[in-house]
């Protein structure tokens, strides 16, 4: 495995060839645009010279189209509904591991700019989360493989096709390998396949799996099923090592219930409770009303006990199970008392899940829980997954062993970068073990360069499919594009294999599902984006099943009790939420966006809790070696050490995806390329998320970019003190008893700086603006369903175009998003609650950027937004100082001088491109509320309130942001701010802003309140220096 | 009467002579002349040669400024002012004892001011040069640095006038106008002095171009004293206004520790207090090299760091001030501020300044430590480090941390914020090196004048 290069290697290389010291260098020069490209003639002609300063001179108006020379022509026969300048909209799916999501991508002619959910969709119901806002990027990544490889030269789809023709496909030494599937059309290829290939190994792998869920459940129902939960109908919900709410393949649709029953708007109004057990940080845990850290060794402990308690409570039918072999802290002993009575007063209306990566027994319990508690079918409907094909991790292993032992001749890699993640399980390099190996992929990552041949696989949004929700609706991958490259999609692939050589278009309308359609169903079904009688259609109810044939998953837990939680240090493991498992290494939204716990771009780091760096004398970016016993060979990993409250003691989180090498073909100023994190698969054994580990200084250390990082820690000392000080100000909170009491409390804070209720003005000397009339743009942001996901902060990205900037830049503190994730800790350092608040420009009425600009670059519009004149800006910065929100970015660089132009593609074209010297912020998507206004003008209509949806809003899958118009009592924002529990963000300086928040709330159950939180708000109130 | 009650004045207070030795009107011209009028001494060439290499430094973070942008700078989102605006203060601060020394005190008829004023007065226009430089180029593009000045234009649009940044531009702009008239006028008779003496046809009309035909004539000496004193007249509110303007950058923003009334005067107290360590900084050795220590006398450096004493307890009492306002305003963001200052992460800069500004100063109490050179140069030094550090514990503190600590950051300058700071006392130095080489660096006709010989009187009380 000399080409893994682990953490350790510093020596940074642009290629893989070049690491390798290949003297191939043909691979590098393959052309961006193979076809239809002008290419420089070998010699310079003075005439052709001519021709093309001209044309780069028209060339030079065309910013962001990308299209051949040859095309740029008018239309001849004008497509229909394609004007320049006016979006298209259409609908399409975004499939990911089991599920798939709906989507509706904005085209500016023909070419998809932006991601927003498809309303109708049960699985997005028009919003995204982070990835599928960010995968537009990936299409036009400059660095994606563009053209069939055969040992690192260009070939083709023929050449191809004749070499799997030649392969002897009885002879059974043919192995595949996929990643979750869950296409129909694809899955009845692969059938056929199977057929043809007879005695060839058919694998499936996902980091993401729900393999354990799966087996666990079935050995209870029998069937291949999922819970499908509708936390909008529970008021208890426990979380076990499950990060529902961002890293679940259902996440919006969770995101989505669980705001349903975790919005309030009055003080009758009630809320659900969180309680999250968990051994890392996730943003489950952040939203939690009760968070408690455990040891992952421990989790099966905490399950026995809520069993036996549950069974002390009533829940005669299940089994008692013997913990003697459980130790167990006395402090959490009671809050199990109180949970198990929780769930127990709240039966039917509550909700137990567990982290997909628990082994099957505690899912088989963990649904025996929910039976008992009478959850299965009321809060937790489940959702079949027969027809899938799903990762299974026995016949994967099966599959590595045979590889080792050199007992595969063919091995077909479909998406997925094989050598990533299994490189520290091979025992060679991969070329040496198998002879042929096909790899459909995305990159040239380390699977391309051991494989034989390497096929570029087609982004969704250039081919042709279909998907299968998990919750069964059927749903068709619409292209918006023609490929970039020459790709294929793995339908195409297939058929190359079946030697049909069919396109996707053709396969799909072949397939047996979509063959039965006549064509204005089908196009129907293009045009909604989803089969909507499909919609649901796998969600079942459970029979109840008698759990005394199931005793033995009650010894099962009784088996893995832990008597002493170990010594030495346990990694845990969890998949990164910027890269998932690797494959959007390449996409620099995701990268740049910071994770939204530890508040880190860029890269992976090692997370440990405060006290073990304390004990262990680490400090912020120590590098840290990494070591793992494996069959007697010890594998290791080198880390940068991050300290994050709230953290279980001698547990390291590691993030899994990281560390992907792939070759970069294109050369960013502001990119650094080594820049990779790295690989926790390097010792991680397969199928376990956590393990026994060794942890070494190095003395080394790493930078890491995190952007928040000069107070993250401060809870000690003078800034800490502050901090403490004025989050009770700034993230406004009570918990839900209290405001029952008190519904007035957000203003105790503006009491205290003597100024007037909501809704009055503080008194000026100046005559206030009127913006009584027209359309008064603003906007509302409920703290209380926020999650912190940064779903919100890409869309904004993608929609606005804010450049990356880079890990250096984000280390200086010049990260460009105009969305600021503020995350704080509150309270105890090891225990801590946490607060997020999501900050952008808050277009103040009395805006104090506006007064301070000295050449009137930002300014007020009569519909009261803040704008930025970009032309007129100077870039004094003044402004930026001048806001008390810090919400401004500035560009110190010309961050998008080497944007490749086929990034530039992916530009909003309603949306200018900033250079450097220039200020920018959010404009509340000024360019969507023109489009709508002119619309509506159009259309001769009064603009309503659904007409605009600006960015952030629509990607918001709790529904946390609400825009419209404040002058409209009727709007959805009017209403908001009309809550008792709306306040305005450091309201005393005056600056009126329109955005304001709804204040969190907090829900603790009564007995588990310490005391010294009883300490109320009012405390606050007058601290009087007798000046008054 | 006799010679030896010349000097009492109403309050039988002895004053040493203002000229010391036995110069006469003659010695003067010669003295100060000659200095224009022979090679230079090797220390001359040895710091200019310095300076200009130093000038050389400027010019490369110019460039390499505008050619990649103000990143270069340490700046990052809440610090979006560093070392650029810290200098432009600090450059504007020691612009202030130039006027102060010719305006101020002329009115006030103090005497002693006409062995100093002329270099003063040159530091001052050196240093605003200086300082101009700065907003000028740490704009995020300064190719349209001329949107700030109000000119017609086809976009229909005026600077924004409630922008303090823009009352800079007109307040420098006026200050740096006024005092180079001033300079110039008061340059006049000297000008012509030197074209007399002048030897070399080029000098001859060079010196005569500016001595703009002065023949010394009464009513020329009439004219001159009235257009001299309508400029001290006007350059007076300058004075004061320059700074004031300059500290409402910061007094009118709403950031905590800028947002402080107090700003105008305490701006303008630290102005003068730099401004003078400065000259001191400057006489010190031009004395020494050119021998005027008859003419740059002990006394004159005392009624200096007299003043510096009075402005650096005034700056002292102003730093307290803030903390009092501070804690009594019971506005936690003031507090905090302020408490961040003096025991944050900036904690080191602030002791500096402290001990700069506020202790250093209190030696002067001491008459010994006050007639003493080397203590005299090392705590004018001293007290310039201070007032830079008290711009930059300003700018810097207040910005890294204000209301939501979600974006608090620390600011660290890089290679590119010092060199074009250093690269502006390339500037200064080379500037004032050829004011020294080509121009009277004393004003000989006003230092003839405070001579005994001046006096028609001959001291005598009529």
């Amino acid at each position: 495995m000399s080409q893994i290069k682990n953490y350790k290697d510093k020596t940074y290389w642009r290629s893989l060839d070049e690491k390798m010291g290949s003297d191939d260098i043909k691979s590098f020069l393959i052309k961006e645009f193979p076809e239809g490209t002008v290419e420089l003639a070998e010699t310079m002609t003075r005439k052709k010279f001519l021709t093309l300063m001209g044309a780069s001179m028209a060339m030079a108006g065309l910013v962001g189209c990308r299209k051949p020379v040859q095309k740029l022509i008018p239309y001849v026969d004008a497509p229909e509904d394609v004007i320049p300048g006016i979006p298209n909209y259409y609908s399409t799916t975004i499939p990911i591991g089991l599920n798939a999501y709906g989507a509706i991508v904005e085209s500016h002619v023909g070419r998809p700019t932006h991601i927003e959910g498809n309303k109708d969709h049960p699985q997005s119901k028009g919003s995204v989360n982070s990835f599928m806002q960010a995968s537009i990027l990936d299409l036009y990544d400059p660095d994606r493989l563009k053209e069939p490889l055969l040992l690192n030269q260009i070939s083709n789809l023929k050449e191809l096709s004749k070499s799997i023709k030649s392969i002897d496909k009885d002879k059974g030494k043919t192995a595949f390998i996929t990643k979750t599937i869950n296409s129909p059309s694809t899955i009845e290829l692969i059938n056929k396949l199977k057929e043809s290939f007879t005695g060839s190994e058919w694998v499936s792998f996902d980091l993401d799996s729900k393999e354990n869920q799966i087996s666990g459940l079935k050995e209870l129902t029998g069937k291949e099923i999922v819970p499908f939960y509708r936390f909008d109908k529970a008021n208890v919900i426990l979380s076990i090592e499950s990060d529902f709410l961002s890293a679940d393949q259902t996440s919006i649709h969770n995101q989505k219930t669980f705001s349903k029953s975790r919005r309030v708007k009055t003080n009758s109004d009630s809320m659900n409770r969180l309680y999250c057990i968990e051994s890392n940080l996730t943003s489950t845990g952040m939203m939690a009303d009760h968070r408690f850290k455990i040891n992952p060794n421990l989790v099966h402990n905490f399950l026995a006990e809520l069993n036996n308690e549950l069974i002390k409570l009533g829940l005669y039918n299940l089994q008692s199970i013997d913990i003697t072999n459980s130790s167990f802290d006395d402090k959490y002993k009671k809050v199990i008392k109180v949970l198990a009575s929780d769930l127990i007063k709240n039966k039917s209306k509550s909700v137990i899940t567990i982290g997909d990566y628990l082994p099957d027994h505690a899912h088989s319990l963990v649904y025996i829980l929910n039976q008992e508690l009478g959850n299965n079918n009321n809060t937790i409907k489940y959702a079949s997954v027969q027809e899938s094909l799903k990762p299974e991790l026995k016949s994967t292993l099966k599959l590595i062993d045979k590889i080792n032992n050199k007992e595969i001749d063919n091995l077909f890699i479909l998406d997925m970068d094989f050598v990533h993640l299994f490189s520290h399980m091979l025992k060679d390099q991969l070329s040496n073990l198998v002879s042929n190996i096909y790899y459909l992929g995305t990159h040239k990552d380390l699977t391309s360069d051991q494989s034989t041949w390497s096929i570029p696989i087609s982004h969704y949004l250039e081919s042709w499919g279909d998907a299968r929700s998990i919750d069964g609706t059927l749903s068709i991958i619409q292209p918006l594009i023609r490929p970039l490259y020459n790709s294929i999609s793995i339908n195409e692939f297939l058929s190359i294999m079946l030697g049909e050589s069919k396109t996707d278009y053709k396969i799909l309308k072949d397939s047996k599902i979509w063959k039965s359609k006549n064509k204005s169903d089908f196009n129907k079904v293009i045009h909604d984006g989803l089969l909507k009688t499909s919609a649901l259609s796998n969600v079942i109810n459970v029979k109840k099943i008698n759990i005394k044939s199931h005793k033995q998953i009650f010894s099962q837990i009784n088996q893995n009790l832990t008597k002493n939680t170990p010594k030495e240090f346990t990694a845990r493991f969890s998949l990164s939420s910027q890269v998932y498992d690797g494959r959007y290494m390449n996409n620099f939204w995701l990268r740049e966006a910071p994770d939204a716990v530890s508040k880190i771009s860029w890269e992976n780091v090692a997370l440990i809790s405060i006290q073990t760096a304390k004990d262990n004398n680490l400090s912020n970016s120590d590098v840290v070696e990494i070591s793992v016993m494996n069959n007697g060979n010890i594998s290791s990993i080198e880390a940068p050490i991050w300290i994050l409250p709230g953290l279980p003691d001698n547990t390291v989180i590691l993030e899994v995806g990281y560390g992907r090498i792939m070759e970069r073909e294109v050369d960013r100023t502001y990119i650094d390329e080594g820049v990779l994190g790295y690989n926790a698969l390097n010792i991680k054994k397969p199928g376990s998320y956590f393990s026994s580990i060794k942890l070494t200084k190095t003395g080394r250390k790493h930078p890491v970019a995190c952007v928040q990082d000069h107070h993250g820690l401060d809870i000690e000392g003078l800034a800490g003190d502050e901090v403490e000080k004025r989050l009770p100000e700034i993230i406004r909170e009570s918990t839900i008893e209290e405001y029952k009491k008190d519904d007035d409390f957000v203003d105790y804070y503006d009491k205290k700086w003597h100024i007037p209720k909501k809704n009055e003005d503080i008194p000026s000397m100046y005559p206030t603006h009127d913006y009584s009339k027209g359309h008064q743009w603003g906007m509302s942001i409920d703290l209380n369903v926020c999650s912190g996901c940064n779903a919100c902060a890409i869309a904004c990205q993608s929609e606005n175009n804010i450049p990356v900037v880079g890990k250096e830049q984000v280390m200086a503190g010049r990260e460009m998003s105009w969305v600021r994730m503020d995350r704080y800790f509150k309270g105890d350092a090891e225990n801590p609650e946490f607060a997020l608040q999501p900050v952008s420009c808050l277009h103040c009425e009395n805006a104090p950027c506006e007064q301070v600009c000295p050449v009137a670059a930002t300014v007020h519009d009569e519909n009261g937004l803040n704008g930025m004149a970009y032309n007129r800006c100077i870039g004094t910065r003044y402004c930026a100082n001048n806001c008390p929100y810090k919400v401004r970015r500035f560009n110190f660089y010309n961050y998008t001088v080497d944007t490749p132009d086929v990034v530039q593609m992916a530009a909003n074209p309603d949306v200018t491109v900033r250079f450097r010297g220039v200020m920018e912020k959010c404009t509340y998507c000024v360019q969507r509320i023109h489009a709508a206004e002119i619309k509506a003008k159009l259309e001769d209509r009064e603009l309503t309130d659904s007409d605009i949806n600006v960015a952030c809003q629509s990607a918001c899958a709790m529904d946390a942001v609400k825009f419209g118009d404040i002058n409209n009592p009727e709007s959805e924002v009017s209403k908001a701010k009309a809550l008792s529990h709306d306040y305005s963000l450091l309201k005393m300086l005056n600056t009126k802003p329109r955005t304001t928040y709804l204040a969190k709330f907090r829900n603790p159950h009564p007995d588990l309140v310490v005391a010294d939180k009883s300490k109320h708000n009012h405390d606050h109130g007058h601290d009087s220096h007798g000046h008054h | 009467m006799s010679d030896k009650i010349k000097n009492i004045d109403p309050y039988g207070v002895v004053e040493p002579p203002l000229v010391e030795g036995d110069h006469t009107f003659t010695t003067i011209t010669e003295k100060i002349s000659s200095i224009t009028e022979t090679p230079p001494p090797k220390g001359w060439w040895l710091a200019f040669l310095f300076s200009l290499s130093l000038l050389g430094v400027l010019q490369i973070s110019l460039a390499y400024l505008i050619y990649e942008g103000v990143g270069i700078w340490g700046l990052n989102n809440p610090v979006g002012w560093g070392w650029a605006i810290v200098n432009f203060v600090f450059w504007v601060g020691i612009g202030h004892a130039g006027t102060l020394i010719s305006a101020v005190l002329f009115l006030f008829r103090q005497k002693w001011r006409t062995a100093i004023n002329r270099f003063a007065e040159a530091m001052t226009i050196f240093a605003v040069i200086c300082a101009l430089i700065f907003p000028g180029v740490h704009i995020g593009r300064v190719w349209v640095a001329y949107y700030m000045f109000p000119i017609p234009n086809s976009m229909l649009m005026w600077p924004n006038f409630r922008s303090p940044l823009l009352w800079d531009v007109f307040a420098v702009g006026t200050y740096f106008t006024v005092s180079l008239l001033f300079w110039y006028v008061g340059l006049i008779p000297d000008f012509a002095t030197l074209r007399d003496r002048a030897k070399s046809k080029v000098k001859k009309v060079v010196f005569g171009i500016l001595s703009l035909g002065w023949r010394s004539s009464n009513r020329h000496w009439q004219n001159y004293e009235q257009a001299y004193l309508m400029l001290a007249g006007l350059s007076t509110p300058l004075v004061l206004s320059v700074h004031s303007i300059v500290s409402t950058d910061f007094a009118i923003s709403l950031l905590p520790g800028w947002h402080t009334t107090i700003f105008p005067p305490y701006f303008v107290a630290g102005a003068i207090f730099s401004g003078f360590a400065m000259v001191i900084t400057l006489a010190i050795p031009v004395r020494w090299i050119y021998g005027l220590e008859s003419i740059i006398t002990m006394g004159h450096l005392d009624k200096m760091a007299k003043i510096m004493l009075v402005t650096g307890s005034m700056v002292g009492y102003a730093y307290a001030m803030e903390f009092f306002i501070a804690w009594y305003s019971n506005n936690t963001y003031e507090s905090f501020a302020f408490v961040n200052r003096a025991f944050g992460p900036y904690a080191w800069a602030y002791w500096i300044m402290i001990s700069c500004n506020v202790i250093v100063p209190q030696l002067f109490w001491s008459k010994k430590l006050r007639s003493s050179i080397p203590v005299l140069f090392i705590a004018s030094i001293f007290a310039n480090i201070g007032m830079w550090f008290e711009r930059f514990v300003i700018t810097v503190t207040s910005l890294s941390r204000d209301y939501l600590p979600a974006n608090w950051d620390y600011y660290s300058p890089t290679i590119w914020d010092a060199s074009l700071f250093l690269g502006s006392f390339g500037l200064f130095f080379t500037l004032f090196l050829l004011f020294l080489r080509f121009m009277p660096i004393i004003a000989i006709a006003e230092v003839k004048s405070v001579m005994p010989e001046a006096d028609p009187h001959h001291g005598e009380e009529h």
